[in-house]
């Protein structure tokens, strides 16, 4: 009975060891995407990034359900994310108008969905972290 | 909110990992609850006060 209860707490250990390792690893590939998408990086900088991140992103979402602690690292980085989605949705437009007029260049809309889903992806591990570091 | 769990764990001579096992959750969390970075649900807080055998109230309480 000790054994199987000892079992299963090293199991939820790893288990929130790993989401955690993810999490920074997910952080640092966002961070590097913001990078290469503003200075010259390789390509496979790029590439590995996206690879990463992925992964990460698909760890967190699986595995959010550790405990009650992850759970909440994940609701904070979740409301986060809302919250940037709504302000980038209803202000995006009004800047990228301003940015479009200052440098009269007519931007697609596929750089604004893209640019979305980064702005989201990196509110929601901001949330993530700010909840880590100071709760 | 603060609480005295690191003094009750203290108290009993566990490390972290050990009240981990007991409460059912990670070292993580139970780290996170120490150092006041996570208020616990009620399900576990009432966990904890069955574990240490004491009200939830001389456990857990508001910084006022």
């Amino acid at each position: 009975m000790f054994d199987a209860t000892k079992a299963n707490l090293r199991s939820t250990d790893t288990r929130a060891r790993i989401y955690l390792t993810c999490a920074h690893m997910g952080a640092i590939a966002t961070a590097l995407l913001i990078v290469a998408s503003i200075a010259p990086l390789p390509d496979f900088v790029r590439g590995l990034s996206v690879g990463v991140l992925l992964v990460s992103l698909i760890v967190l979402l699986v595995r959010r359900r550790v405990d009650e602690y992850i759970d909440g690292l994940w609701a904070s980085g979740a409301s986060f994310a809302f919250v940037a989605m709504v302000v980038w949705f209803l202000f995006a437009p009004f800047l990228s108008g301003i940015v479009d007029d200052l440098l009269r260049q007519v931007s697609g809309p596929t750089d604004f969905a893209r640019g979305g889903g980064l702005v989201a992806i990196t509110a929601f591990f901001a949330g993530f972290h700010c909840k880590w570091l100071r709760g | 909110m603060k609480n005295r769990l690191k003094v009750l764990r203290a108290e009993r001579d566990w490390s972290q990992a050990e009240l981990a096992m007991h409460l059912d959750v990670s070292r993580q969390a139970v780290n996170a609850i120490e150092t006041g970075k996570h208020d616990p649900s009620l399900t576990l807080a009432f966990r904890i006060a069955r574990l240490f055998a004491m009200p939830i109230e001389e456990i857990f309480h508001d910084e006022v």
